[in-house]
């Protein structure tokens, strides 16, 4: 299957489960195609149908049979591994030690990332801004917090399986922990312009087809390069105007 | 009253104020037919656009965006792709499924000789009229017609500045316009719920009812309880933009605090998926009915087919939630509707089981509306399936807003519902018409329509496997989707064909309506009470009163003599009880 690259150790699980819903449901498929096609060949020569009237009780008890089973075979097992997946992949509890906080600002059409730097909080000189490149550690434990500053939209990672709406007036969060870098992928395709992406999934206007971005993944100690170099950039930064308003409203959270 | 019959109304009476269901019914399928051409043309420039993004838009994009040579710029895309889905839905399948087939069939089924309420229901389409003139005069104010999505999801679509300058007068209009439709629905359906439970002729027990007028009772009543629900957010939508109301507006846009976008997810889903059932309750009652007649058998388990539509009535109004399992709506309430979003598929196996073993032992006739419910059995039971992959909460958040969905629901609603309406035109159209179609021309436009629409649908989900988003003007700017452009390509060329393949379709119609051959009385053979009525039924329908003495589908049985059906208001054989 289509499937984009993978880029944590949990976005298999996903893929699994699609991989298992094709199968259980082909197989369902192909069984009431061979029957449709096997009663319309036979029927096509026969001159008059067989007469029932009512429903039997046996029928009755057959219908209600297949439909346990239907139930059972098909939906509870594939629910089951559906809620063991999302346990896994949407559920993680960041280790205290080995995170990373970023705040996700969306508007139309761009993605605004936040880091709070060196000094580990946020609302100080030296936070780091980015527009459309979301940064990241690799084997460390993310937690995006986002809202948006105008409409509803979708912050979209093909790369984890990973998909989460962003809203104005409250903030969600999305916990995950990549483990393939960017760097690796580029050697692994012989690609020197590959990069993972990030997407508004939600349609939200005008130019929501181009509301998109980088997603670099980076080698821990590349990462607390970066960091520092930005650090010390953002001294000069001066935030738009049309929402550093905002954001120093929204400057309480803190790293953990 | 429905027994007045004015003995000699005049042109106006007769063909444009009619209180006649038949003329109603008539005058819904041309709207409908209109709406589905028009939209289905959208569809094509939707296509067209995608398969090639850089490229100008052919036949139109010359003309009308001389400036970027012929490119067609995102806001139109966005309107196509808004109008395809609202038109389609509200003034395409709406009119032709449950106002044409409706009005003409539930009179006739269950032997009454009107609707019982003759003029809420020519104003229930006049009503819907005016909303169709509104929707197609929303094209020519500035900025053109809505660009929200057909789901308009708040805030995008509640406020006037943030998506300015293109998101002009188009939403208001769009907004009435759906109000529009949305209340002729509720005539519609209270309608029709009146004249089933009082209209039915003597002997027609509710458990005698064929499957299609059940079907099209049920929608009735999920139409009167979730229409005002989606209005009332619709409304609540409007005097957000027009006064500056803060109902679904948070965040730094709100003028007040305390709006929740969220809200309007919830109620819109709270109609949106009742709405799909909505829209194909009547069709599976139609399959039920056409395989039948075309196997000559009675129908399997008829009582567990209309207990299973009572049950998925049930359910669909409590599963909304698979919709917004990306929403940030709370995670626990995820699971709770993952559990009833799946119960659904016990119904939905019952109406496979009943259709497969109405088959079995039957003597099967390959007429066209029997080509097409066969079809609908084919691609509902791809549609029905692919629906469990959006049930799960886990995959769900990985194929949300993608291709995957599209397709997926482009199998139940276009591929089955059209198909549907394929099945229920060529069915009925002797008797709304008084002549046959073609049937070489029929059978000839389903196979093309059954091959092109799987070469688009499949395709949709296939690429949405890879993660293409929806509602995207141009994909090739993402690397990770570069692959599928000739996939992209691919099905553009299929909807050309699939749109092509419907001209066969449009002659073979307009062509019978004036030369086809004269039909007979009962074509098909078939026992429902509609092929007692003449052909064409006059005003009125039944020369005398009918008299129900069995259900619907007596085939092949021991008191048919030499016929092999059985009519339901046949006098000539004991009453038997069914």
């Amino acid at each position: 299957m289509p499937y984009p690259t993978r880029a944590s150790a949990d976005a298999h699980l996903i893929d699994d489960l699609f991989n298992l819903a094709i199968i259980s449901t082909s197989i369902a498929f192909l069984i009431v195609l061979a029957m449709l096609t096997y009663f319309v060949i036979v029927g096509i020569r026969r001159s008059r149908g067989h007469y029932t009237h009512g429903t039997s009780k046996q029928a009755y008890i057959f219908t209600a049979l297949f439909a346990i089973v239907v139930f059972i075979g098909l939906d509870v097992n594939l629910a089951y591994f559906d809620q063991k997946a999302y346990g896994v992949v949407f559920s993680r509890v960041p280790e205290p030690k080995n995170n990373l906080v970023v705040q996700v600002f969306a508007k139309q059409f761009e993605w605004n990332f936040r880091y709070a730097g060196t000094d580990e909080k946020f609302g100080t000189d030296d936070d780091i801004m980015t527009v459309n490149q979301l940064v990241v550690p690799t084997k460390t434990d993310v937690i995006l917090k986002m809202q948006s500053l105008d409409v509803v939209h979708c912050l979209f990672l093909p790369s984890l399986r990973m998909k989460q709406d962003v809203l104005p007036g409250m903030t969600v969060s999305l916990i995950f922990q990549a483990n393939l870098t960017t760097k690796a992928e580029k050697e692994r395709r012989n690609d020197p312009e590959w990069v993972f992406e990030i997407a508004c999934a939600e349609f939200c206007g005008l130019n929501h087809s181009d509301m998109k971005g980088k997603f670099l993944i980076l080698e821990k100690d590349e990462y607390t390069t970066w960091e520092e170099e930005q650090s010390i950039a953002a001294a000069d930064f001066v935030a738009p105007e049309v929402w550093e308003h905002w954001m120093d409203g929204n400057s309480e959270e803190k790293s953990e | 009253m429905s027994g007045d019959v004015d003995p000699k109304p005049g042109f106006i009476r007769t063909y444009v104020f009619s209180t006649d269901h038949k003329m109603i019914a008539k005058q819904y399928l041309f709207l409908g037919i209109f709406y589905l051409l028009i939209a289905g043309l959208f569809a094509v420039q939707i296509r067209m656009q995608l398969a090639h993004p850089d490229a100008e838009a052919p036949l139109i994009g010359k003309a009308l965006w001389p400036q970027t040579d012929g490119k067609m710029p995102p806001e139109f895309y966005n309107m196509l792709f808004t109008m395809h889905g609202s038109l389609m839905v509200f003034f395409a399948i709406t009119p032709i499924v449950i106002g044409a087939f409706g009005n003409f069939v539930i009179p006739l089924q269950i032997g009454a000789k009107d609707m019982a309420f003759p003029i809420l229901n020519m104003l229930s389409f006049w009503v819907m009229f005016i909303g169709g003139i509104v929707m197609a005069a929303s094209f020519f104010v500035p900025h053109g017609a809505a660009t929200a999505g057909w789901t308009a999801y708040a805030s995008l679509s509640s406020s006037s500045e943030v998506t300015s300058p293109i998101l002009g007068h188009g939403q208001t209009f769009w907004l009435l316009g759906i109000a529009f439709a949305g209340t002729s629905s509720l005539m519609g359906g209270i309608n029709y719920i009146v004249t089933v439970l009082n209209f039915r002729c003597r002997g027609m027990k509710l458990l005698r009812m064929p499957l299609t007028t059940w079907g099209l009772f049920f929608t009735a009543i999920l139409n009167v309880l979730w229409v005002p629900v989606v209005a009332a957010a619709l409304f609540m939508v409007l005097v957000d933009r027009l006064f500056g109301t803060s109902f679904f507006m948070a965040g730094p846009l709100a003028s007040v605090e305390g709006g929740q976008p969220l809200l309007y997810q919830h109620l819109f889903w709270g109609f949106g998926h009742p709405e799909v059932y909505i829209l194909i309750l009547p069709v599976w009652g139609l399959v039920g009915d056409l395989l039948s007649v075309f196997s000559r058998k009675p129908a399997f388990g008829y009582k567990a087919t209309v207990y299973s539509m009572a049950t998925i009535v049930i359910l669909s109004q409590i599963v909304w939630g698979h919709h917004l399992f990306t929403s940030g709506m709370n995670p626990l309430l995820g699971h709770v509707f993952v559990f009833l979003t799946i119960t659904i598929s016990v119904p939905t196996s019952i109406f496979f089981l009943n259709w497969l073993a109405t088959l079995w032992r039957g003597a099967i006739r390959l007429t066209e509306p029997m080509l097409y419910a066969l079809g609908i059995v084919f691609v509902f039971c791809i549609g029905g399936l692919t629906g469990l992959f959006n049930a799960l909460q886990a995959l769900d958040i990985y194929v949300h807003d993608t291709y995957f969905v599209v397709g997926h629901f482009h199998y139940t609603l276009a591929a089955s519902v059209l198909f549907g309406v394929f099945a229920g035109i060529h069915y009925w159209f002797p008797k709304m018409f008084g002549r046959n179609m073609n049937a070489r021309m029929a059978k000839v436009h389903f196979c093309l329509t059954f091959i092109f629409l799987n070469c688009v649908f499949f395709s949709m989900m296939y690429v949405g496997a890879g993660g293409h988003m929806r509602r995207i003007s141009d994909p090739t700017t993402y690397t990770f989707l570069k692959d599928f452009q000739v996939w992209n390509r691919f099905m553009g060329y299929s909807t050309l064909a699939l749109a092509a393949a419907q001209l066969l379709f449009a002659w073979n119609f307009f062509h019978s309506l004036f030369f086809g051959k004269k039909a007979q009385q009962n074509p098909w053979q078939a026992n429902t009470l509609e092929w007692s009525a003449p052909t064409p039924p006059p005003h009125g329908n039944f020369l005398s009163p009918p008299k129900v003495a069995r259900g619907p589908y007596e085939f092949n049985s021991p008191l048919s003599g030499d016929r092999d059906w059985l009519m339901q208001d046949d006098p000539a054989a004991t009453a038997s009880d069914s």
